[in-house]
C-alpha cells in the first residue's frame, strides 16, 4: 500500500518514559516494565504458552513423535482412533470395510453386531472366544471351557460350611460342602454365592500307565490312566484325546483337521503352537490360534483352552459366560472393534460393516431368488418373487434370508495404534503434525529475523542521511512493495526449485538446491519469504528515524563529537525498538500463512517433508471422508495464529500503552 | 489534484511496467519449458514449435512483441478471432461493418494449445472476480457493522465478544476456515454443496473463507477509528450544540471514522485477488487463481506473464483508487 498518510500514531516521537503508567515508577527498566505489563495480560500469556508448547514439541520432535514423517503403514491408512471417530459423526455414520486377510473373522454372514463387538482376530495380536463358553480365572492362567461341557455349579449361600477353599484341586469324590463331593477332578471357583469345578483336563504321564491313544475320541467315564497305586482317572467328559511327551490332554473343543495332499510340503512343526493365519501348507492357513500336531498326512491344530495371563489386560471375569465374538483379552492395540451397530457381512477378505439401512428380505416361504450371491443391483431390480430391491447394491444370499448391502462409501478403520489417527498412505498424523511445527516456527522466526538484518539497516540509513539517498532507497522498496508479494513468491519458489535442480555441482546455485534438499525444502521458503519480508520493516525503520533524529538527545549526542555509526546504534536504536518489535511480532502470522499457503498449493516444502500446509491439502482431498485428516493440522495452524496474534496484541499493549484499546 | 492523480496513475503504469519485466526475466531464466512434458521429440521439431510461438526471438524481442500485443491495439477484420493467436479480450465494432477495433491480446496458451490465454480469462475471470466481490461483500457486511457496535457499546459484552471473534478471525486463513465449514455445513450437516460452482448456494462458504479473515480486520479498524473519533472535540461540540444522536453518528462520527477502514481497503482487495489461488483449490471452483498456480509448473509463459500482469493490475488500481480516495474522504489531507 503506497500511502502518504499514518493512521496509526506509530512515527509520534519517542518518548519512552510512561510517567502517568505507575506500573512504570520506580527503577524498574523499560523492558522490565513492559514484561509486567505483559504477564498481566492473560490472553497474551496464554499466546506465549502457546508457543512455547509448539516450539518445545517442534525442538523435541523425534521424542514426542511416534514414528518418523514417512513410515507408511498401509494397513493404518485413514484409520482414526475411537475418540476421532466419535468426534467426526461421518466416521462413525458409513460403511466399514475391514481387510481380514492374515486375521480370523468372528462374525458371521448377517449378524447383527453392536457396538464394541470383536470382529477380527489378528494372529497373535489378541484372543477371543472360539466357542461359546465359560471362563475361568487363576493366578496367572485363565481357561475356556466350551458350553458343550457341562461345568458343576453350586449355589452356596452364606451359611454353607464349605470343605474347600478357592482353587483347590480336587479329585472325583472330594467333598466339597455338606454331602456333595466333586462329580469329576478339578478346581474349584468360588465366586459370589456360587462354586463352580473347573474340570482338569490335563494329566501328568510319569508313573502312571496311559490307557488311551493319541486323538482318540473317549467318551465320559473312559479311563485315561491308571496310577502307580491302581487309582484310575476317569474321563470327565467326552472330548480328543492328546498325548505328548509330558502329558495326556483331554481336548474339550473338536479339533480342526487338515488333510495334508501329497507331494504338500508341511511348514510346520509338530507340537508347536501356531497363530491364526499361519500357513500349514501350501496356501492353506489355519484359521485359530492352537497347538499343530503331526499325524501321518493329517495336521490337527488343538484350540487352546487356556492361555497366560502375562502383562495382558483381561476384559471377562471369573466364570463369565461369553460368546463367540466377545474380546477376551486385549493384549494390543489392533484389535477391531465394531464401531457402531449395523449389520456384519463377510466376502472374500474383506469383514464389511454397514449401517442399519440393510434391506433384508426373510426366505422361509419358500419363494424363488431371482439374484445370486454378492450381485450388484438396482433400486426396482427383484431380489426374489415378490420383492424388489429398495436400495443399490450388493446381493448376500444366506440360508435363511437374502441381504442388500449398500453401496459403500469408503470407510475408516478403527485402530488405536495412533494417537489422533494417520493419513492416506498410513502414516502417523501426529508425528507429522509436529515436524510441521518445526517448518511453521521457522517460518515464523525467519521473517523478522531477515526484516530486522535487512530492513532495519536500510530503513535506519535512508532515515538518517535523507536527501537523495533516501529518495532513492525508498523509491526502490515502494517499487518492490507495490509487487504482489504471494505472486512474487510464487514465482521466486518456482525459479529457484528449477534452477537449483538444473545447475552443475560446484556452483553457488547447486550448493543452494543442496542446502534446499537437505532440509526438506524449507530452506528456498524462508529465502522466499525473507526477500519479500524485510520492504515493510525498512519504512516502518525510516519513519521512526526519521522523527527521532531531529531528538534532543541525537543533537547533544552530535554536539558531543560522537560518530555516525555510535549515534545511530547507541541512540537511535534503542529508542525506536519498540515500535519494531510490536509490528515484526504483529506480522508474523502472515509468514507463517505465506507458508502454509505454499506448502497448501504445492510450493512449499518437498514432498515427505511434512508441513501443516500440505498435510491440510492432503486432507482436503479426502475431506468427505476422512476429515480428521485436514482438520487436526488445521486446528494447528490455527492455534499458532492466534497465540502469535495475541502475543502481538499484548506486546503492543505492553510496550506502547498509549495504544492500548486503540485497535 | 489533478497533477496528483496524474503522478498516482503514471506511477501505477511504472509499477506494471516493472512487474511485467521481472516476471517475465525470471520465468525465462526458469530452466524448463512449456514442451517439456511432450514426448522426446527430434530437436528440428522443437525448433518449429519455438519458431511458431516465436520463442526464438531474443528475448527482448519477445517481451517487446507480447507487450505490444497487450497494450497496442489495433484494427482488423471483423468476427470471431481467427487463431489462438489472435484472440483480443476487447473488440468495438467500427463503423461501417468493415473493420473492428481489437485491444488486449494475451496469445495463446503454450501448454493448452487449443485454447488462447484471453479465452482462458473469459471463461475463469469472470468467476475469480464473482467469487473476490461475493467475499468483499461478505468482509464489509459482517465487519462494519460488528465494530460499529463494538466502538458504541464499549466495554460492554458487545464489545468483549465482537472484538473476540475478530481475534479468531485475524488467525484463520483460508486453508483452515475452508476445510472446516466444508466439513461442518457440506459433509455433517448437508445445508451446503462441499465444492463447485454454480449456483447461489456454491457461493457461501467460499465468499465466508475468503472474506471472513478480512471482516474481522475491518472490525478492529473500524472499531479504533471510531473510538478516536469519538474522543474528538467536534463530536464534543455536535453533542453541545443538541444535535441528536442519530445525526451526529452519520453526519460526523461515520463519516470521518471510514478513512482509515477505506485505507485498508487496498491491502483487502490483495488479499482476496492472492487468497483465491487457495480458496479455488479448496472449493474446486474454475478460477484463474487455479489456472495460475498451474501455470507455474508448466512453464506456460503466455499464462504466466497473462495473469501475474492481471492480479498486479487489480493490485496496484486498488491501491491507487485508495491514495486518491483519501482527499475527497477527508479535505485536511493534501496531496504532495
Amino acid at each position: 500500500m503506497t500511502s502518504n498518510v499514518t493512521t496509526t500514531p506509530e512515527t509520534d516521537n519517542n518518548d519512552v518514559a510512561y510517567l502517568d503508567d505507575p506500573n512504570s515508577a520506580g527503577s524498574k527498566g523499560y523492558w522490565a516494565d513492559a514484561w509486567g505489563r505483559l504477564t498481566r495480560n492473560r490472553m497474551a500469556v496464554l499466546g506465549l504458552i502457546i508457543i512455547i508448547v509448539n516450539m518445545l514439541l517442534a525442538i523435541f520432535a523425534p521424542v514426542v513423535a511416534i514414528e518418523g514423517i514417512d513410515d507408511q503403514n498401509t494397513e493404518e491408512a485413514n484409520a482414526a482412533p475411537a475418540w476421532v471417530i466419535n468426534l467426526f459423526p461421518i466416521l462413525k455414520a458409513r460403511d466399514e470395510t475391514f481387510d481380514s486377510s492374515g486375521g480370523e473373522v468372528l462374525a458371521i454372514m448377517g449378524q447383527q453386531v453392536n457396538e464394541g463387538d470383536l470382529l477380527i482376530d489378528f494372529a497373535g495380536d489378541n484372543l477371543t472366544a472360539s466357542v461359546a463358553g465359560t471362563v475361568f480365572v487363576d493366578a496367572r492362567r485363565f481357561y475356556l471351557i466350551p458350553d458343550t461341557i457341562e461345568v458343576a455349579r453350586f449355589d452356596i449361600s452364606d451359611s454353607t460350611r464349605l470343605s474347600v477353599s478357592n482353587l483347590d484341586d480336587v479329585v472325583a469324590g472330594d467333598t466339597l460342602f455338606g454331602d456333595t463331593t466333586a462329580p469329576y477332578d478339578g478346581v474349584v471357583h468360588i465366586v459370589n454365592n456360587q462354586l463352580a469345578l473347573q474340570p482338569e483336563t490335563t494329566w501328568r504321564r510319569d508313573g502312571t500307565e496311559v490307557q488311551v491313544e493319541n486323538l482318540q475320541t473317549v467318551a465320559v467315564g473312559d479311563v485315561l490312566l491308571v496310577r502307580e497305586d491302581g487309582t484310575e482317572v476317569l474321563a470327565p467328559f467326552a472330548g480328543t484325546i492328546f498325548v505328548t511327551r509330558n502329558n495326556v490332554e483331554l481336548a474339550l473343543i473338536p479339533p480342526l483337521e487338515f488333510d495334508v495332499p501329497e507331494g504338500s510340503e508341511i511348514e510346520i512343526r509338530d507340537g508347536r503352537e501356531v497363530d491364526a493365519g499361519t500357513v500349514l501348507f501350501d496356501d492353506v492357513t489355519t484359521p485359530i490360534t492352537g497347538d499343530a500336531f503331526i499325524v501321518d498326512n493329517k495336521i490337527y491344530i488343538r484350540q487352546s483352552e487356556q492361555w497366560l495371563l502375562g502383562d495382558s489386560g483381561l476384559t471377562v471375569s471369573d466364570t463369565q459366560s461369553v460368546a463367540a465374538g466377545d474380546a477376551l483379552i486385549d493384549t494390543s492395540n489392533r484389535n477391531i472393534y465394531a464401531n457402531m451397530s449395523g449389520t456384519v457381512f463377510i466376502g472374500g477378505d474383506d469383514v464389511i460393516l454397514t449401517a442399519s439401512d440393510v434391506q433384508r428380505y426373510d426366505l422361509s416361504d419358500n419363494s424363488v431368488i431371482h439374484v445370486a450371491d454378492e450381485q450388484v443391483v438396482s433400486i426396482g431390480e427383484p431380489l426374489a418373487d415378490d420383492v424388489t430391491a429398495n436400495i443399490q447394491g450388493t446381493v448376500y444370499v444366506t440360508d435363511s434370508e437374502v441381504l442388500v448391502l449398500p453401496v459403500s462409501t469408503g470407510y475408516t478403520p478403527l485402530r488405536n495404534k495412533y494417537p489422533i489417527g494417520a493419513d492416506y498412505l498410513g502414516r502417523d498424523l501426529w508425528s507429522r503434525l509436529v515436524f510441521g511445527a518445526r517448518v511453521s516456527l521457522l517460518a515464523a522466526f525467519i521473517g523478522p529475523l531477515v526484516s530486522i538484518l535487512v530492513g532495519m539497516p536500510y530503513g535506519l540509513i535512508s532515515g538518517y542521511f535523507g536527501g537523495a539517498v533516501d529518495n532513492w532507497m525508498m523509491r526502490f522498496v515502494d517499487l518492490m512493495y507495490a509487487f504482489p508479494t504471494l505472486l512474487l513468491i510464487i514465482l521466486l519458489m518456482a525459479f529457484f526449485r528449477s534452477s537449483a535442480a538444473s545447475t552443475q555441482p560446484g556452483t553457488f546455485v547447486y550448493q543452494m538446491g543442496e542446502i534446499d534438499r537437505a532440509t526438506g525444502g524449507v530452506f528456498f521458503i524462508f529465502l522466499g519469504i525473507g526477500l519479500t519480508s524485510w520492504m515493510r520493516l525498512a519504512r516502518l525503520t525510516r519513519g521512526q528515524v526519521l522523527s527521532a533524529r531531529e531528538t534532543e538527545y541525537v543533537t547533544a549526542a552530535r554536539a558531543l563529537g560522537q560518530s555516525t555509526g555510535q549515534i545511530m546504534i547507541r541512540h537511535i536504536l534503542p529508542n525506536i525498538l519498540g515500535p519494531i518489535v510490536i509490528s515484526e511480532t504483529l506480522t508474523i502470522p502472515t509468514y507463517i500463512r505465506f507458508e502454509a499457503f505454499l506448502s497448501f498449493i504445492g510450493l512449499g516444502v518437498n514432498a515427505p517433508t511434512p508441513s501443516w500446509g500440505n498435510m491440510i491439502s492432503d486432507g482436503a482431498a479426502v475431506l468427505r471422508n476422512y476429515p480428521h485428516e485436514a482438520l487436526f493440522p488445521a486446528l494447528a495452524l490455527f492455534l499458532i495464529m492466534f497465540a502469535f496474534n495475541f502475543l502481538g496484541d499484548g506486546l503492543r499493549d505492553a510496550l506502547d500503552p498509549r495504544l492500548r484499546g486503540v485497535d | 489534484m489533478g497533477r496528483f492523480i496524474a503522478r498516482r496513475i503514471l506511477w501505477m503504469f511504472l509499477v506494471l511496467f516493472v512487474v511485467s519485466l521481472v516476471t517475465f526475466f525470471l520465468m525465462r531464466a526458469v530452466p524448463g519449458g512449456p514442451f517439456d512434458k511432450e514426448r522426446d521429440f527430434p530437436d528440428s521439431v522443437i525448433e518449429n514449435i519455438e519458431a511458431r510461438f516465436g520463442l526464438d526471438q531474443p528475448l527482448i524481442i519477445q517481451y517487446l512483441r507480447y507487450i505490444g500485443q497487450i497494450v497496442v491495439p489495433t484494427v482488423t477484420e471483423p468476427g470471431p478471432p481467427r487463431s489462438t493467436s489472435e484472440d483480443y479480450l476487447f473488440t468495438i465494432n467500427l463503423p461501417g461493418g468493415e473493420s473492428a477495433l481489437r485491444w488486449m491480446n494475451f496469445g495463446p496458451s503454450l501448454v493448452n494449445r487449443s485454447r488462447s490465454v484471453t479465452d482462458m480469462f473469459r471463461e475463469n475471470l469472470g468467476v475469480t472476480f464473482q467469487l473476490g466481490i461475493a467475499a468483499i461483500i461478505v468482509a464489509v457486511a459482517i465487519g462494519l457493522p460488528a465494530g460499529i457496535v463494538a466502538a458504541l457499546n464499549r466495554n460492554t459484552i458487545w464489545d468483549y465478544v465482537g472484538m473476540g471473534i475478530a481475534t479468531v478471525g485475524v488467525s484463520v486463513t483460508a486453508i483452515t476456515l475452508g476445510p472446516f465449514l466444508q466439513y461442518l455445513l457440506g459433509v455433517e450437516l448437508k445445508l451446503l454443496p462441499i465444492s463447485g460452482w454454480g449456483t447461489a448456494a456454491h457461493y457461501i462458504m467460499p465468499a465466508f473463507t475468503l472474506g471472513f479473515a478480512q471482516a474481522a480486520i475491518i472490525a478492529r479498524l473500524t472499531r479504533a477509528s471510531l473510538l478516536q473519533v469519538l474522543n474528538e472535540d467536534y463530536i464534543r461540540t455536535a453533542r453541545a450544540k443538541g444535535l441528536n444522536g442519530r445525526r451526529i453518528l452519520w453526519m460526523h462520527v461515520l463519516k470521518n471514522g471510514m478513512i482509515p477502514v477505506v485505507t485498508v481497503l487496498g491491502p483487502i482487495t490483495a488479499f482476496l485477488v492472492t487468497g483465491s489461488f487457495v480458496t479455488e483449490q479448496i472449493f474446486a471452483i474454475p478460477g484463474i487463481g487455479r489456472a495460475y498456480v498451474q501455470s507455474i509448473g508448466n512453464r506456460d509463459y503466455t499464462l504466466i506473464m497473462g495473469t501475474t500482469l492481471l492480479f498486479a493490475f487489480v493490485l496496484v488500481l486498488a491501491n491507487t483508487i485508495v491514495d486518491i480516495s483519501y482527499g475527497w474522504l477527508d479535505p485536511r489531507i493534501r496531496y504532495e
